[in-house]
């Protein structure tokens, strides 16, 4: 006992010497270039690492496919993007030489296509991004091959990974609307039967143009030579007048909506996922920082639901959530897998507790510290290459407007105070706002 | 009598000063590793100790990850709340791995917490106390581990693969053990395993980041607390493939078949032909690159899969990384191919993997991509050692191969690499004729007899018809597979890992 009180005291001596993290300010010199042809261009110099990172940002995604029968064309398009030109037919020959990390992900609101290579490199890289995004060879052969390693994609995450299913079950319960209701992979359908390559050149028509592209560039080079290569190799690339795509905007929801699903085999264990409509990517919005601090509240190791279901109750094996980041307003999640035997039932009523409580008692200062100080340092630790610093900069452009914004999160978050929180948790978390679905075991 | 004890504390000293060599410098000092990066106040530790499962006892398969679980479930001085809350406030990040030769204790912190974060880390490195209120609790999230490889179509044929070649081996068992033997681990199993191998000549201690002098004489002074013992052996020997063996793993209703083909080979770090089969692999279907044969004419030419990929030596993770971790050496290897084609593909798919292989053992890389490969592994080597903790990683990894230089000689060793020099390694280590395949299907009895029938399916995506590949088509439908029904073993997925 006295063992015991001896190792509290050491315990909290050390939390009481623990400090709000500090982790220094972002400190990135940021360079923006518009272009005549209105390509974005943000530069980042780092001369500590022999590598750079250069980004094409589209401001494009799921979210762009409104035409019905017709989703999964922008995941297809960055696929697509792959192929070759005529100047440069096999892209991998191309930059190869050079041991580049390339590659590209398509997601609800943007399309990225990144090299990361030694920076002495970049002008090549330059050539060939500049060449494949203005002169893409389409033919109808290539795209009804390349469908093939789509479907292969679609099937491997979505219909052979149990939760992969489940999350695009949820987008679509979730979502009645608005575009973040179908697949960022598209449906089956679509893909089976739907999609042709002259939707793909539509596309490419209407998307892929400069007012549409954010380059970023972080990393070993000199930024006025960098963008000279830049304007050489991306001037004749033609504006095209921006679209005017209608999103639907997704109405309010006003009753709870519940499904459950069963899955192929009995060799999982159930899974979960609550989600609460919440606010759009901004982090001037209380609202959004507010719900990213709950997510850390809640989530972190020592979180609440963490600590009571994980740790304490040993009923689930993994549960996270977060606030999303998405350009329309996205979702607050909260996603479980559930240790065998255990009832989802009960883990819905432990969750549904812990969220009330937010809306009915203030979270402590020192839980609210604790919160900021994970986001701020998740952030920091990022900042450890090249990769992660386009990224960073490319997205809070993209989804913020300004790249600014880096330089303000620290403030923004620091300005939460648990009464904010305590407010924005009520205006969200309500029963009505709320979708759940839940997958079991076969048998 | 006399002479007997004299032989024992001859022995014993031998033991210490074979011991000491593997990890501790001359003087017996142990040695940090350091990788210094000023400017991002970030600091980052890396414990490597031998004791990964492979060092688990008979019966007791699991352990290993067991006691690495319990580390950070309570100390002298912190129990495993306080150590959830305080990393959590300091925003501190700690993890135990363990792979089948090593387990890897790594922490990050930011530099103004660094003396928080190091009472932590070194406590559950020094003091960990194996809780008993947490011994049922682990045993629980350590059956959970078991049961998510079996849900996860990819990490179940990994796994049974990684098995299925090294039955009989240490290496053949899951890192997180089987149900039973998890089962009957106890506290003093774990205490017994801590203090087997937690010696101070079997730990590996690295920094990396922004730090000082005076953490590096802290992290060896403490950690010299440890005492120092006889280091154990992998013992066993592994067992080569004869012929074609086939492992097939029923899960219902699966639309795409998971399959790895491969076998156990000699090449470690140590030879001098690992860096010709470096660029041999690259030719043939290096991880998520696609610059590769298998990727080229599985998915480029005809889509049948998202990805087709070789390893020369085993690749832990999944997901985006293209850069394998270095944080987990073997010191045996094992070459294998990785696809997942629709089932009606199945098939052809390891027709094409297994005619690629056979392609490269006989005729070697191509000479015009020679040059091409070679460029390619020297130029994307940078990425391998980017960060601070991936650089701390790799010198940690090449101090434990014994392999000085791996990292500072990378590029010359590559270009040194010639046409000959891939052609008599490929030929050497591929043997495509004594391969294990293993792969996840819906009906075993189905699958056996298509395989053994004479037909050979291809079906192309979306009606795409590439008549420019009928011949090629044809050369890999007429591979001949040589297999008999005595070769397969049918396993249902539910059975596994029991």
């Amino acid at each position: 006992m006295k063992c015991q009180r001896i190792l509290s005291f050491a315990f909290c001596l050390l939390l009481l010497t623990a400090l709000p993290v500090r982790a220094g300010s972002i400190d990135l010199d940021i360079q923006k270039t518009v272009l005549d042809n209105g390509l974005t261009i943000l530069t980042c110099e780092d001369h500590s690492v022999p590598t750079a990172s250069f980004q094409t940002f589209m401001n494009v995604g799921s979210r762009d496919e409104v035409k019905p029968g017709k989703t999964g064309l922008a995941h297809i398009f960055e696929h697509m993007m792959f192929r070759g030109t005529e100047r440069y037919p096999d892209y991998d020959e191309a930059l190869g030489h050079f041991g580049p990390e390339t590659n590209a992900y398509t997601g609800e609101d943007r399309t990225v296509y990144f090299v990361n290579v030694k920076g002495e490199y970049l002008e090549k890289v330059i050539e060939v991004e500049a060449d494949r995004v203005q002169n893409l060879i389409f033919n109808d052969q290539t795209f009804r091959t390349e469908l093939g390693p789509v479907k292969e994609e679609r099937r491997m995450g979505d219909v052979e990974d149990p939760d992969g299913f489940l999350w695009c079950e949820f987008t679509q319960i979730a979502y009645l609307k608005h575009t973040y209701h179908h697949p960022v992979i598209g449906f089956e359908e679509d893909l089976e039967k739907n999609i042709q390559v002259e939707d793909g050149l539509e596309f490419k028509q209407t998307f892929y143009s400069p007012g549409y592209a954010t380059i970023v560039v972080a990393g070993n080079f000199d930024t006025p030579q960098v963008l000279e290569w830049i304007k050489t190799y991306y001037a004749d690339w033609e504006r095209q007048p921006p679209q005017d795509i209608p999103i639907p905007a997704e109405p309010p929801q006003t009753e709870e909506r519940v499904k459950e699903y069963v899955w192929k085999d009995d060799l999982i264990t159930p899974k979960l996922i609550i989600g609460y409509h919440g606010p759009e990517f901004d982090i001037m919005s209380d609202d959004f920082c507010a719900l990213k601090l709950i997510g850390e509240i809640l989530f972190l190791k020592s979180g609440r639901l963490t600590k009571r279901l994980y740790t304490d109750l040993q009923m689930v094996d993994y549960i996270s959530g977060r606030m999303q980041s998405q350009k329309d307003p996205g979702m607050f999640t909260v996603s479980t897998n559930l240790k065998r035997g255990k009832s989802l039932q009960e883990i819905k009523k432990i969750v549904f507790e812990e969220i009330d409580k937010l809306t009915r008692e203030k979270v402590s200062e020192e839980e609210l510290t604790k919160g900021k100080n994970s986001v701020k340092a998740s952030m920091f630790y990022r900042l450890n290459r090249p990769f992660s610093v386009a990224s960073l900069i490319g997205r809070y452009h993209l989804l913020g407007g300004d790249y600014n914004l880096l330089f303000q999160i620290e403030d923004r978050y620091d300005s939460i105070t648990p009464e904010i929180i305590q407010q924005v948790a009520e205006k969200t978390f309500k029963p009505t706002n709320r979708t759940v679905v839940s997958l079991v075991p076969k048998g | 009598m006399r002479s007997k004890w004299l032989k024992a504390i001859l022995l014993v000293s031998l033991i210490c000063f074979v011991s000491l060599s593997l990890f501790c410098g001359k003087t017996g000092e142990l040695e940090v590793i350091q990788v210094h990066k000023p400017g991002i106040p970030v600091v980052y530790f890396e414990v490597m100790i031998k004791a990964g499962s492979a060092y688990d006892p008979l019966g007791k398969e699991g352990l290993a990850y067991f006691t690495a679980e319990l580390l950070d479930r309570g100390t002298e001085s912190f129990s495993r709340d306080e150590i959830d809350e305080l990393l959590d406030f300091i925003s501190a990040r700690l993890s135990v791995e363990v792979n089948k030769e090593v387990m890897v204790i790594s922490g990050t912190t930011l530099k103004e917490n660094l003396d928080k974060f190091y009472q932590v880390f070194s406590e559950i490195i020094l003091k960990p106390t194996f809780p008993e209120d947490q011994i049922e609790k682990t045993k629980l999230d350590q059956l959970d581990a078991i049961e998510n490889t079996r849900q996860r179509d990819r990490s179940l044929v990994r796994e049974s693969f990684d098995n299925f070649i090294h039955r009989g081996h240490p290496y053949g068992h899951l890192v997180c053990g089987n149900e039973s033997s998890v089962n009957s681990l106890s506290r003093q199993d774990a205490l017994s395993f801590y203090h087997k191998h937690f010696l101070k000549n079997n730990i590996l201690l690295g920094l990396a980041g922004d730090f000082d002098d005076g953490l590096v004489q802290r992290l060896r002074e403490d950690m010299s607390a440890l005492n120092v013992g006889q280091v154990p052996e992998i013992g066993g020997e592994i067992q080569p493939i004869v012929g074609r063996k086939v492992l097939l793993i029923e899960k219902e209703k699966r639309a795409q078949t998971q399959f790895r083909i491969g076998h156990p080979f000699d090449l470690t770090r140590h030879s001098p032909d690992y860096f010709p089969m470096l660029v041999a692999n690259a030719q043939l279907g290096k991880h998520r690159e696609s610059i590769g044969r298998l990727y080229k004419t599985v998915r480029m030419d005809r889509g049948l899969c998202y990805g087709a990929y070789s390893y020369i030596e085993h690749f832990e993770q999944f997901g985006w990384g293209k850069l394998a971790s270095p944080n987990c050496p073997r010191e045996a290897q094992y070459f294998s191919m990785w696809t997942y084609p629709k089932s009606v593909n199945a098939k052809f798919g390891m027709k094409l993997c297994l005619k690629e292989m056979t392609d490269l053992a006989t005729n070697g890389i191509p000479e015009d991509k020679l040059e091409f490969m070679k460029s390619f592994e020297k130029n994307q080597f940078p990425f391998q050692i980017e960060t601070p903790q991936r650089k701390l990683a790799h010198m940690m990894a090449e101090k434990y191969y014994g392999t000085y230089g791996f990292v500072d000689h990378f590029e010359s060793d590559v270009e040194r690499v010639t046409k000959e020099k891939i052609d008599r390694a490929a030929r050497m280590y591929l043997s495509p004729e004594n391969v294990a395949i293993v792969a996840l299907v819906s009906d075993g009895e189905e699958f056996i007899k298509e395989v053994l029938s004479d037909q050979t399916v291809i079906e192309y995506p979306s009606q795409a018809d590439p008549t420019a590949l009928k011949e090629e088509d044809d050369q890999i439908k007429a591979f001949d597979l040589k297999l008999t029904k005595d070769d397969f073993e049918i396993v249902k997925a539910s059975e596994l890992f029991k």
